[in-house]
């Protein structure tokens, strides 16, 4: 996945909501295209084929499963069995599985956790050198850990096979968060063992041919920014994206051999034999008719046997690294495009140092302002004065407002809201709208009706935006200060307006919203710009009373501007 | 609780408008508060209903000048996350920097934004020791009260964001605050 192409995101929210990325094959996020998943679906006829010779795939009878299954497509499977696309489903959750664990891809706590996982095996399942990976031996040493990880995978995956055992694992699902889903463990460890195919692929330089592997990028020194030459190249973003013309034959590589390790992992659970397995793992005799049968992860034979031998003269002659340009491969330029670094261009502090520069910096502030006895105001406090209720300049047109206040007012309005705080959460929940409420006043106290229309955009598995929902509330609200402070709490109904996953357009909730404190500037005698800086608004449009099944329900914290008139 | 905190201005009696000068004693010149900021509005999303995600404690001092005021900053702040297994993790920061208010509505009213210096005190495996890097504190809206002696004020709802380690993937927090503090003056 590109790691750092979240332009539209950065301008949106800033970099402290920069989300961060799966590296590898992307997945289908709103910012990246399907790799992962464009690859193993084109591959999957070889296994659907043969789903029938292996025992045990019974669907199991899971509300929110058959709900699932009842409403998603993978292309391919349109006519398909229940049982078919069952092994499917399990299959994709799989794949993403070593990205996400199942997690949304804006989860930055959960992404952290799994690719910045110092233990060497975190970077094998994506193919990638483990931080102690260094030099030359570095790459025969994250070579050996991806066939390893591939094979654990497998044979965890082919000993499960034959009862068809079933668990529960996590998903992401659009406005819903993580659930736990039941899945074909056997095809779930299948997808995970070709996700780390895959990315053999993205992640390791080839030979020309692309026979053979030469050198062996490095994530997680690169990201931490302490890259050095013994560590290798660093991941690269170009290497990694599917759709460059330049590396093609990479990826129908991935996708001879995605198809061929399937094969090989279904013979295998099927004969209990996994000679294809071996065969597929090794490196292709020279009278190999079948060239995909074999030499699925091959790292530079000559070079293994000098590494094996201890021969350092032969090393050096036989072996390919940054210096020797990767033995002329054509992938060695690309890999060194769009290096992946630190996601904000800060380094890891060395033991000892860490924070120093943030030290200097806060002492540097405070002998500033030792420095200068007066000082302008910050710009802040200058935008500050935009919030300040205009309540001097007003201050008659308010009073006499407040004396005879308009029985009738109509507020016009629009929201937002973009962030979620929730723990293991995307940090990005994004949604806008507008509404309109009409209340009747008595005394300082207003009751009325609110209407809005609350649209919801999807990122996890590409940017659009949905229906949302309707609202209908009825509401009680006070004015406080001369009227310059608005508090305000609403209870409705909340009108589903698309289809979800699980649920359909008319599916009918509960809707409530505080807005705590809000305040409103005088723009004439009966008119007001009302803003609430900051609400909370729960909008469940979907309550489910079985503990399988998920309701639908997003916490909101709106920022809400409008116009406000009065009458009668 | 939090809804019967947030029922509080509603049982606050109207009084003057009086918006400028301020009125007493909101219109101290050198200022220190002490403040208590919760994160009520959170929960996990395994439906796990958790009361406070985040508690930070912060001593606040600065120089206003009539309605304008400018101040430094300390905060120790102590929030959860789950890790890989679905247990709780818990992180702390140092946070230090500069920010700046407004009053309005007779001092009735604050508006206060900072940002600054976050240090990482406490994290896990993946975090180093002493990380570094910033926060933003938003209080967009906030009431006070008058006492004999002091201010006591509440922002119903602010958001805080910090970032405390910048290395790597960054370490992300974000915060919807409900934060209460007491001030003094003279």
């Amino acid at each position: 996945m590109s790691a750092r192409t979240y332009p539209l995101l950065l301008a949106a929210l800033g970099l402290m909501t920069l989300p961060a990325a799966a590296h590898g094959y992307s997945l289908q996020t709103a910012v990246s295209d399907s790799c992962h998943e464009r690859i193993t679906v084109s591959s999957l006829d070889v296994l659907l084929d043969l789903v029938d010779d292996v025992s045990g795939f019974e669907v199991p009878d899971d509300p929110l499963l058959r709900q699932l299954l009842g409403r998603l497509q993978f292309p391919g499977t349109e006519d398909a069995s229940l049982q078919v696309r069952f092994v499917m489903f399990s299959i994709i959750i799989g794949v993403r599985s070593p990205d996400t664990d199942g997690h949304s891809t804006f989860n930055l706590a959960a992404l952290r956790r799994l690719h910045a996982d110092p233990a060497p095996r975190g970077q094998y399942a994506h193919a990638l050198r483990g931080p102690g990976d260094d030099g030359i031996a570095g790459d025969l040493a994250a070579v050996d850990g991806t066939i390893a990880a591939i094979l654990d995978e497998v044979q965890t995956g082919a000993s499960l096979s034959a009862g068809g055992v079933i668990a529960d694992k996590p998903a992401y699902l659009d406005h819903y968060g993580v659930v736990d889903v039941p899945v074909a463990l056997f095809a779930w460890h299948v997808g995970r063992a070709l996700h780390a195919l895959q990315d053999a692929h993205a992640h390791m330089i080839w030979d020309a041919e692309v026979e053979h592997i030469v050198g062996v990028l490095n994530y997680i020194d690169a990201v931490e920014g302490r890259l050095e030459d013994a560590d290798g190249l660093a991941h690269s973003d170009a290497l990694d994206d599917c759709h460059r013309d330049d590396v093609a034959p990479l990826v129908e590589a991935a996708t001879r051999r995605t198809r061929a390790l399937t094969l090989a992992i279904v013979e295998a659970a099927r004969t209990r034999d996994g000679a294809a397995l071996r065969a597929g793992l090794a490196p292709c005799v020279d009278d190999a008719t079948d060239r995909d049968a074999c030499g699925w992860i091959v790292y530079n034979p000559p070079c293994r046997a000098a590494i094996r031998a201890g021969d350092t003269d032969a090393v050096e002659a036989v072996c390919c690294d940054d210096a020797n340009d990767f033995c002329g491969s054509p992938y060695a330029a690309i890999a060194r495009q769009e290096a992946v670094g630190p996601y904000l261009g800060c380094a890891t502090a060395p033991a000892g140092q860490s924070g120093g520069w943030a030290w200097g910096l806060g002492l540097l502030g405070l002998a500033w302002l030792g420095r200068r006895r007066r000082f302008a105001a910050p710009t802040a406090l200058a935008l500050l004065a935009l919030a300040r209720p205009a309540v001097a300049a007003e201050a008659d047109e308010a009073a006499d407002a407040a004396d005879a206040p308009p029985r009738l007012s109509v507020v016009v309005e629009g929201h937002g809201s973009a962030l979620d705080d929730r723990v293991d959460a995307a940090i990005l929940s994004p949604a806008f709208g507008y509404g309109v409420r009409a209340g009747w006043q008595t005394g300082r106290w207003r009751f009325g009706l609110h209407v809005d229309r609350d649209y919801w955009v999807s990122v996890e598995y590409g940017a659009r935006v949905d229906g949302g929902v309707l609202d209908v509330a009825a509401f009680a609200e006070g004015l406080f200060f001369d009227d310059y402070v608005r508090v305000a709490f609403a209870l409705g109904t909340s009108t589903l307006m698309f289809d979800t996953e699980l649920h359909s357009t008319g599916n009918t909730g509960v809707f409530s919203e505080i807005r705590p404190l809000g305040l409103r500037f005088p723009l004439g005698e009966r008119l007001w710009l009302v803003l609430d800086p900051f609400t909370t608004t729960v909008v469940m449009p979907a309550i489910e009373l079985d503990d399988r099944l998920p309701s639908l329900r997003k916490v909101q914290h709106r920022t809400i501007v409008g116009i406000e008139g009065g009458f009668l | 609780m939090a809804s019967i905190v947030w029922l509080a201005p509603a049982v606050t009696p109207a009084t003057e408008a009086g918006d400028d000068p301020l009125l007493p004693p909101f219109g101290a010149e050198l200022i220190v508060d002490f403040d208590l900021a919760l994160s009520p509005y959170s929960e996990g999303s395994d439906d796990q209903q958790e009361v406070f995600r985040a508690f930070a404690l912060g001593l606040h001092a600065g120089r206003r000048w009539h309605r304008w005021g400018v101040g430094l900053a300390v905060e120790g702040t102590l929030w959860r996350t789950l890790d890989g297994r679905g247990e709780d993790d818990w992180f702390g920061a140092l946070h230090t920097g500069l920010e700046g208010s407004v009053l309005s509505a007779g001092g009735r009213i604050r508006t206060r934004v900072g940002g600054g210096l976050a240090l990482l005190l406490e994290g896990t495996a993946l975090d180093s020791a002493g990380g570094a890097g910033f926060y933003v504190d938003l209080r967009p809206a906030g009431l006070r009260w008058a006492l004999d002696d002091a201010v006591v004020g509440f922002d119903p709802l602010t958001l805080f964001m910090t970032l405390p380690d910048a290395g790597g993937i960054p370490l992300v927090d974000v915060q919807y605050r409900l934060c209460i503090y007491a001030e003094f003056g003279r």
